[in-house]
């Protein structure tokens, strides 16, 4: 999808338009608190990487690339993974998005949750490879299977919220 | 006339959306590049995303401090109800636990007199390593591909990288990253930590290693292997990283020559914790060591 198909009711207006940022950088904070046990530790969600998704496809001028590429930043600082990892994976699920919404803007919730599943296994896939290049060792996969399970499973309470969010503040 | 003004007006149409798509292009490659070379940095453990990320960490150890504070609330609010209906057995096995504790204290106490006797004797130096700072835990870290935690202290307490952290059952981990308020800890199931070992029971020495799971790995054993289920597997102090009997295990399951360990330390439930002072070489002979510039 080109910039010109973005309208203007895309947008949230005044100080609102920074809701979406803020709320996935309030998702980055969360995962790093140390809720529950290790097992919650070692397969929390990436809720950012959902805010991400969700903000391109619904309010993409609300979601611009440099606020991508903050949180990823952000990410990167707070969780101590090789720094870039996450620059890399919320800029390209951005694009990805942008680049595919003219195929599904406006379909049911199933199709984006489908496509939000088959991005977010893709952007693992690429994490493993990012993170073993990084480290000059093989990551082990198990964990970073359940982690982007438990995101896509995650998925729809996330965007119910957020939808929420989304008709609060608009 | 009319006709030029039209394809003037249909190219300068057009030229808007190109030009804000080669903008976009141009600033998505510098996200990309920016991000390729800080992974590049990564790679060759330069020094500068380590110290990045010691402020990164000093900025939020405060912001998490606080949003800790009512989730943690909640979860004990939620913790001691569900376990008001435990508390007489609770009571029961802790008058129990109390009893037998009391007898090992007082043969603990015993023995200690007599290791310090002997001590004297021989003339050998004492293995107590202090305690440089309580810190309490503010974060977690690394999601599937690290295990670390993020604590409340850094270079203002006197902490330093690479000294033990311990909590009141056994290892933790070590100091990874410091910052001037806050460091994180690597835990000894990432899967980059290596602690060098004993076998308390059979004393053959070995090598932990973490895998970024709930259960660590025995490996480098020698060939006569003689480890059982139920075995602590304690630090061996070599490689100086570590002191010397710290617990770091128990072995969990040992099948044809795999053995499964588990962590000694609470790693799920980590909350209050003890950095230690420990270096192998006195920070004076190091200075001595030193070569001038």
């Amino acid at each position: 999808m080109s910039s010109t198909q973005i309208k203007a009711g895309d947008k949230f207006k005044g100080l609102a338009g920074l809701v979406p940022v803020l709320i996935t950088i309030f998702f980055s904070i969360l995962m790093l608190l140390p809720v529950g046990t290790s097992a919650t530790m070692s397969i929390f969600p990436h809720l950012p990487m959902i805010a991400v998704f969700y903000w391109t496809a619904h309010r993409p001028l609300s979601m611009p690339l440099g606020a991508a590429a903050l949180v990823g930043l952000i990410l990167d600082l707070w969780l101590g993974v090789p720094l870039g990892l996450n620059i890399l994976l919320l800029v390209t699920m951005r694009m990805f998005v942008i680049a595919q919404l003219k195929y599904f803007k406006g379909r049911s919730v199933l199709v984006y949750w489908a496509i939000f599943s088959l991005s977010c296994l893709a952007l693992f896939a690429m994490s493993w490879i990012i993170a073993s290049y990084a480290t000059s060792s093989f990551a082990p996969v198990g964990p970073l299977f359940n982690q982007a399970l438990v995101t896509i499973v995650v998925y729809p309470i996330i965007s119910w919220i957020l939808t929420r969010a989304r008709a609060a503040w608009t | 006339m009319r006709l030029g003004s039209a394809s003037s007006q249909r190219f300068s149409s057009q030229a808007g959306p190109r030009k804000r798509h080669s903008r976009a292009r141009a600033s998505l490659l510098f996200y990309m590049i920016g991000a390729l070379i800080l992974l590049t940095l990564e790679r060759f453990d330069s020094q500068v995303p380590i110290w990045v990320r010691g402020v990164a960490n000093d900025v939020v150890a405060p912001v998490l401090g606080l949003v800790d504070q009512p989730i943690r609330s909640v979860q004990n609010s939620i913790e001691r109800i569900a376990g008001v209906s435990d508390i007489y057995i609770e009571n029961e096995a802790l008058r129990r636990e109390n009893r037998r504790l009391n007898q090992w204290r007082d043969a603990a106490a015993q023995l200690g007199r007599e290791n310090d006797q002997l001590r004297s004797l021989m003339k050998a130096p004492g293995q107590t390593v202090p305690a440089a700072a309580a810190v309490r835990v503010v974060g977690v870290g690394g999601g599937a591909f690290e295990k670390s935690v993020l604590v409340n202290a850094g270079l203002s307490e006197g902490l330093s990288r690479g000294w033990p952290v311990v909590d009141d059952y056994g290892l933790v981990g070590r100091v990874m990253e410091i910052g001037q308020f806050s460091s994180r800890v690597l835990l000894i199931s990432d899967l980059n930590s290596r602690i060098p070992v004993r076998i308390e029971r059979s004393g053959q020495l070995a090598i932990v290693m973490g895998n970024n799971e709930d259960w660590l790995t025995l490996k480098f054993l020698p060939e006569s292997q003689d480890v059982e289920v139920g075995d602590r597997i304690l630090t061996s102090g070599h490689g100086g990283v570590f002191p010397p009997d710290i617990l770091v295990a128990v072995v969990a399951s040992v099948d044809e020559g795999t053995v499964r360990l588990t962590p000694s330390a609470k790693l799920s439930r980590l909350d209050y914790l003890k950095i230690l002072a420990y270096q192998t070489i006195p920070p004076e002979v190091q200075r001595d060591m030193e070569v001038p510039e």
